[in-house]
């Protein structure tokens, strides 16, 4: 509801062009994300250097095919529909066709392949999904051993109806792992010697304000009412990877926030996938697209469906839904994401599986039933490079690279900071915070201005100190002379109304009651006080240190800034007039005004005070800075509530329970006024389609 | 007023005419008047079999006597192309509708206007056999007039014969619409030509560069080719735009069958065209390629989207007809032509004479590309929107750069100016031209003249006529925007970048109504009397046509041909530069740019050719998408050298451009690029002195990923995108490479 206010405002704002100038044509259909989430487009990593499908290899088309593996430079594609594995060399050509299999003599074929794994014996996984078994058969074709539904024991409790097995891996250890259907508890592990052995990697329910809202109505529902909502199950694995390392990739199905739909675990089964430092902090865990489009109310996310990994850590991650390939780098910094839905080369309909092989990736598409050869470019070498050297430490070899990377994208956020990182670590402070600053990485550009801050104060330290020291001196003599001269004879106590205010942030009691007592309460003075707040909060915003604020400034906006600090405080000031009325307090509109705004200038000074010492301190060192406003705030809420036990003549208790009472009042009429907006919308939409249909109709 | 009462009369007239049952009357008193003074109504009902009906030295036309399918002998090749494929009745793939229209010389979509949706039916099913056909003859054409019972309407398709080929055309001011009927497309001689299931060939279809469908080639379960000449039109609106399609650029396809085969150019109503291409398998036998006529636009109004939770879609259609003439004309093509590069040769012999052009020796090798200034908005205090014109190329910048080139071996070059004029940047309409002060004005415009001929380099000052985001020189969105369907004023949203989602939070924009385009250029042509020696160069109205319904009887075809006067005016000095570089602005472009340098990569399709290159070299030089913005630089150059392109880079002087409006540009700095600029210039230049400038000739599929283009002067370039060397015809090409052969002795790269 808030952001739909604040969208309202910002349109009220925006009221001029901004990037209308009708685009030439499309350069490129790779794109990228810039630090606040905007798509940006970028220049193509990869480009589609293939083509394969059934037909071409002689052997008919495809019919549904549903998983894709690459071992030994050889392609292994289960054609479920055809109820076969297909074996394609690297250089595109069939190596051979596995529909029939001997087991002890017997022949048997397949029902659903769904699940390929080929493991460094050659030994091919099929998870034979129909046939509701698993089978573990050699090159040529030989069954060496069949999985099915484990048994149930005392140590372990197979939880699903029946049987489906999906997708099939199995580690260094020769423990195999299985994604069956319905499965919620995460990945069956099977030991080598073919017993189960439980789960791995249990997926977790994500707990969301809908999921809790939710269990609460539930408590309140009938049985039959409860049955007719949709069930939340668990987040299941849809598919997964397994590097030489034994890491485990894996891509999540029906995530209601769409964050955490790519984990990496480690052997514990724990997701060692770092945060991203490229995307703020909204975003950070989300892979695929990060924006969400609703289309008739339906929400339309990315969906991954599999992932795969190369010996560089480069994690590329296939979205069936949007049709797009998403490149990570090990470090979850987006590098390049491309494709999209359509029937031309490079896009997709129905794509379901992705492998790479000599750094080529290889997607498959169900409905079109044909593996599109992905291979990359000469920009996604360059960057490719450029973050494998960095990676490995080879910071000499690394920065040029990323020179030419920042100068032939623009627009990529991670060679700034990569950049700053490495001006960094050449000790070239004023150029690593520059990059950084263009980058948004606030913790390495402290740093920098660490090191930036030592130079400047070995090199102006010493003669700053010293001037500092003598002036000093200077006044003290020049004091000691100026009252010999001039001896005080009574010190003059400066009261005028202004520093009145001022003593009550000292001795609140006395000074409120000062004001009390002589009934003077001055609008324009609390006016210039409400004022000061705002233009501290302004300056807190727009002149703080790029180490404390980061980019925030840059989406400042003066008028919300006003309506907060002056409606704020307007709304505060009614809702408590209209509670005190209630509660017998003394204090009328005009008197709540004043009281309350003396009471901010203790916020408004150590807002100042924050907003210089944050251009002086590091991020470490300012890390009490936060508690300094914090502090801030206590003391202004505290003269407040001196003062309005004084004015209305209340009891502590009494005034901190209708200051409670004022707050809920607020939120009412902020939930009022957004409610009225909304439905003005609304209604507004509505009578305009209204007259629309009725123009258009008859 | 005058439309109602115009379509009211015309519906009391037919329906009169329908009543008393006197479909004589139509013809006598309505038609043949009209027609050539010797004609005769030819007898029906006479012996099966054709009837020759028009001959010249070369061709003779024949039409049939009951099915009305016509065949054109060339004599010169001994060949007959049908309209209908002769053995269509023992095609065991079609049945129903699909069967029946292998028999038709057209099919119609139309609607019932009291009813939803919209029907098909075809000149076989509705009119042969639900209806009546008369022919009338004249002296070097006649004209079938088919008459459809079940939808009341008359459809007349009149055939004519030169020298070159058979033009067919509908004839569509005479076309009768009677009662709740419309019709809204007619697909043209559907099966002309077409290629059976047992029959090697190819069909070309003019997406992007050209593109070749193989016959049978299997690929059923793609989507069929079926595209827009010049692309979307703008004035119909959009639910999303996430495509990444190259524009239809020329308005022809062709068939090759063995070794015969022949180009067809729609020579009328371009614009209202599409081509769509179909291979056998899908509803029959048959490798079928042709037209598609809009004769009613049709839009669609999205209810409920502001309110943003279930929406609907309300049909719009074009009250009127589009009473263009809609033509298509068949050239068979002779011995050693019939491959595309023969088509796209005779297409260019086609544009010279339609437009009167001799085919030139190209001269430069280089189209630069420089952004003189960019708008850019900023939020003083989040508030306030402060729009500034940043200067990132002025003149002294343009001089530098030129000269900086020239010094790496450019020889000669052609630069785009873009982003020179105060209106054109803050969206207005460009009724002036003078140049920016921030970037020199005009002094520093005839400075940098003066400085550049002496480079051999011309320079071109972008212009655009197009969008359009203030109003202003009494031109107002009231009296000069388009118009849609329903004659409102056309808001064009502006579409996500990247996801093709309709952006609500960016301010819609208008388009310039054609109609005013000329009297715009005009006054805009003014502000140069005293700089006689600079040209222009054409932006979107160059690759895109919109549509203006808020003037009775304008159609699309129009825009495009108000376009293409336009381009005329602005063309000085014999010099034009064009974007994208549609088929109307070939009437005059000297340079093209952003010119198609492949196809779509559709699925269905299956590779893709310089079609477009060959036809246009000699008439303009062309150039690609630039190359500092190219994922692949390699590739794309090897391409530049396959198809005799000139390089296209885009600079700009000042390189870090924050503004969101320029993101796309993400590679402007020169210095990154000298190196690339050195070595594909030199390149270049070795392959001009070895072509001469002449015109490109044939381009030829050697194997896989290897192909050979040959030039008028005999010069002959073979491109190896292999990963690994190969060896054709005894030349070696290593990998990634290519080979210059030159008529006297082996040049090599």
């Amino acid at each position: 509801m808030l952001k739909r206010l604040i969208c309202v405002v910002v349109v009220i704002v925006m009221l001029f062009p901004v990037g209308s100038v009708s685009a030439a044509e499309l350069y490129t259909y790779t794109y990228n994300y810039d630090y606040w989430g905007n798509a940006i487009i970028s220049p193509d990593g990869y480009i589609v250097s293939d083509v394969i499908n059934g037909e071409h290899l002689g052997i008919g088309a495809f019919n549904k095919p549903a998983d894709l593996f690459v071992a030994e430079d050889r392609i292994y594609i289960a054609d479920a529909g055809n109820d076969r594995i297909v074996a394609v060399n690297a250089d595109g050509a069939l190596y051979r066709v596995y529909d029939t299999f001997s087991f002890n003599d017997e022949v048997i074929t397949l029902d659903n392949p769904q699940g390929i794994f080929v493991n460094k014996n050659g030994q091919m996984l099929i998870a034979d999904m129909n046939n509701q078994q698993i089978l573990r058969v050699d090159q040529d074709g030989n069954v060496l051993h069949i999985y099915a539904q484990p048994e149930e024991s005392a140590d372990f409790n197979y939880t699903g109806i029946d049987f489906w097995p999906m997708k099939v891996i199995e580690d260094r250890n020769g423990y195999v792992y299985v994604i069956c259907q319905d499965v919620y508890q995460g990945a069956l592990v099977y030991r080598a010697d073919g017993t189960a052995d439980g789960y791995y990697g249990a997926n977790l329910v994500e707990t969301t304000m809908n999921l809790l809202a939710d269990m609460l109505w539930r408590r309140f529902m009938t049985v039959e009412q409860r049955k007719k909502m949709t069930s939340y199950v668990p987040n299941y694995y849809n598919n997964f990877y397994i590097d030489e390392e034994g890491m485990v990739y894996i891509t999540t199905q029906t995530s209601t926030s769409g964050k955490n739909q790519l984990r990496k675990l480690n052997p514990k089964g724990t997701d060692v996938l770092p945060a991203a430092t490229t995307l703020v902090a909204a975003y950070q865990n989300k892979y695929g697209d990060l924006e969400t489009k609703y289309v008739n109310g339906i929400a339309n996310q990315s969906q991954l469906v599999d992932v795969v990994a190369d010996e560089n850590g480069f994690i590329t991650a296939l979205d069936a839904n949007r049709c797009r390939l998403f490149q990570y780098d090990s470090q979850s910094n987006l590098l390049f994401a491309f494709g999209a839905p359509g029937y031309q080369e490079g896009f997709f309909v129905k794509p379901v599986a992705i492998e790479s092989l000599n750094g080529r990736l290889y997607v498959l598409d169900e409905t079109k039933g044909d593996i599109t050869v992905f291979s990359t470019t000469s920009y996604g070498d360059l960057l490719h490079n450029a973050i494998t050297s960095y990676n490995n430490g080879n910071f000499e070899e690394a920065k040029p690279l990323w020179e030419e990377v920042s100068k032939k994208n623009q627009n990529l956020t991670q060679a700034n900071i990569t950049l700053g990182k490495l001006y960094y670590e050449e000790g070239k402070y004023e150029q690593a915070m520059a990059y950084l600053e263009e980058g948004n990485a606030q913790a390495y550009y402290s740093k920098a201005f660490k090191e930036q801050r030592n130079i400047l104060l070995r090199r102006y330290g010493f003669p700053i100190i010293s001037v500092l020291i003598l002036a000093g001196v200077a006044w003290t003599i020049f004091k000691k002379i100026y009252f010999r001269r001039h001896p005080v004879t009574e010190k003059k106590k400066k009261n005028t109304y202004f520093h009145r205010s001022l003593r009550t942030m000292v001795r609140p009691v006395a000074s409120y009651g000062v004001f009390l007592e002589t009934h003077e309460f001055s609008v324009k003075h609390s006016l210039l006080y409400v004022s000061a707040l705002f233009v501290a909060v302004c300056c807190n915003d727009q002149l703080s240190g790029f180490a404390f604020s980061g980019g925030g400034s840059k989406q400042f906006n003066i008028l919300m800034v006003f309506a907060q600090v002056f409606g704020l405080l307007f709304l505060w000031t009614a809702a408590n007039w209209a509670v005190s009325t209630l509660l017998d307090g003394k204090g009328r509109l005009k008197e709540i005004w004043v009281v309350t705004s003396i009471a901010t200038l203790p916020y408004t000074i150590v807002l100042v005070l924050n907003t210089i010492l944050s251009n002086v301190l590091t991020l470490e060192e300012g890390s009490f800075l936060s508690y300094v406003l914090l502090i801030g705030l206590f003391w202004s809420v505290m003269l407040l509530v001196v003062g309005l036990m004084l004015l209305h003549e209340y009891s502590l208790f009494r005034v901190l329970f209708s200051g409670l009472l004022s707050v809920a009042c607020m939120a009412i009429v902020v939930f009022l006024i957004v409610l009225f907006m909304s439905l003005f919308g609304q209604i507004f939409g509505f009578a305009t389609d209204i007259a629309n249909e009725m123009i258009l109709r008859f | 007023m005058k439309r109602w009462f115009k379509k009211i009369l015309i519906g009391v007239l037919v329906g009169v005419l329908f009543l008393s049952g006197t479909w004589n009357g139509i013809a006598e008193n309505g038609i043949v008047e009209e027609t050539d003074a010797n004609s005769s109504v030819s007898a029906l009902g006479l012996a099966d079999g054709f009837n020759q009906m028009l001959e010249n030295e070369r061709f003779v036309v024949s039409l049939h006597q009951s099915t009305y399918e016509i065949s054109l002998l060339d004599r010169e090749t001994d060949t007959v192309w049908y309209s209908n494929p002769q053995d269509r009745e023992e095609d065991d793939n079609a049945y129903g509708q699909n069967k029946a229209a292998l028999n038709a010389a057209f099919i119609l979509t139309y609607r019932n206007n009291q009813q939803k949706g919209t029907q098909t039916t075809n000149s076989y099913s509705g009119s042969i056999l639900d209806g009546e056909v008369r022919v009338v003859e004249g002296k070097t054409s006649f004209t079938v007039y088919y008459k459809f019972n079940s939808i009341k309407c008359v459809v007349p398709i009149r055939y004519e014969l030169d020298r070159e080929g058979l033009s067919c055309s509908v004839v569509a001011d005479k076309i009768v619409e009677a009662g709740d009927y419309e019709l809204l497309t007619i697909s043209l001689l559907p099966f002309f030509g077409a290629g059976s299931n047992k029959e090697e060939g190819y069909m070309l279809v003019p997406d992007g560069s050209g593109s070749l469908i193989y016959f049978n080639n299997g690929k059923t379960s793609y989507r069929q080719y079926n595209e827009k000449v010049y692309g979307w039109d703008d004035c119909i609106s959009l639910t999303s735009d996430a495509s990444r399609k190259q524009t239809v650029r020329l308005p022809v396809f062709g068939i090759r069958k063995g070794q015969q085969g022949f180009l067809a150019v729609i020579t009328q109503g371009d614009s209202l065209a599409s081509v769509g291409a179909s291979i056998s398998g899908v509803g029959h036998s048959y490798n079928q390629v042709n037209a598609t006529f809009q004769l009613r636009a049709t839009d669609t109004y999205i209810l409920g989207e502001s309110t943003g939770s279930t929406t609907q879609n309300i049909a719009l259609f074009q009250e009127e007809l589009n009473a263009e003439e809609l033509t298509v004309k068949f050239f068979p093509l002779t011995k050693e032509n019939t491959d595309y590069s023969g088509m796209a040769r005779a297409y260019r012999t086609y544009l010279c004479d339609r437009y009167n052009r001799s085919v030139e020796m190209a001269q430069s090798t280089m189209h630069l590309e420089l952004i003189g200034a960019v708008q850019q908005t900023e939020l003083f205090l989040g508030v306030l929107p402060i729009t500034q014109l940043v200067p990132i190329t002025d003149f002294d910048a343009v001089e530098e750069i030129v000269g900086d080139l020239k010094d790496l071996g450019v020889e000669a070059m052609d630069v785009r100016y873009v982003g020179w004029n105060r209106m054109q940047l803050q969206g207005k309409v460009t009724t002036k031209g003078r140049v920016l002060g921030s970037l020199g004005g005009n002094r520093g415009l005839k400075s940098a003249l003066k400085t550049l001929e002496e480079q051999q380099a011309s320079l071109y000052l972008d212009v655009d006529f197009y969008s359009i985001r203030k109003w202003n020189s009494g031109y107002t969105k009231n009296n000069a925007a388009i118009r849609t369907v329903n004659n409102k004023q056309a808001n064009i949203p502006y579409y996500d970048y990247l996801h093709g989602y309709k952006d609500a939070f960016v301010p819609t924009t208008s388009i310039l109504s054609p109609i005013k385009v000329s009297s715009v250029a005009q006054k805009f042509l003014n502000s140069f009397k005293k700089i006689p020696d600079v040209n222009f160069s054409l932006g979107n109205i160059a690759s895109k046509v919109p549509s203006d319904f808020g003037k009775d009887g304008w159609s699309r075809q129009d825009s495009a041909n108000a376009y293409q006067e336009m381009a005329q005016l602005l063309k000085r000095e014999n010099k034009l530069m064009a974007q994208g570089g549609n088929a109307y602005v070939l009437a005059s472009a000297t340079a093209i740019v952003d010119a198609p340098m492949t196809d779509s990569r559709f699925n269905v399709t299956d590779i893709s050719v310089p079609f477009y290159q060959i036809a246009v070299s000699g008439l303009a030089t062309y150039s690609y998408e630039a190359l500092n913005l190219e994922g692949d630089l390699h590739q794309s150059f090897l391409k530049h050298i396959e198809t005799g392109a000139c390089l296209h880079f885009v600079f700009g002087a000042e390189d870090r451009i924050t503004t969101t409006e320029l993101s796309h540009l993400y590679s402007l700095d020169p210095q990154v690029w000298y190196d690339k600029v050195a070595e594909y210039s030199k390149a270049v230049n070795e392959l001009a002195a070895a072509t001469k400038g002449f015109p490109l000739r044939s381009h030829r599929i050697l194997q896989e990923n290897v192909y050979e283009t040959t030039y008028e002067n005999g010069t002959r370039v073979i491109v190896n995108y292999n990963a690994a060397d190969v060896t054709v015809e005894d030349i070696q090409v290593e990998a990634e490479d290519y080979v210059i052969l030159t008529v006297g002795g082996n040049g090599n790269a």
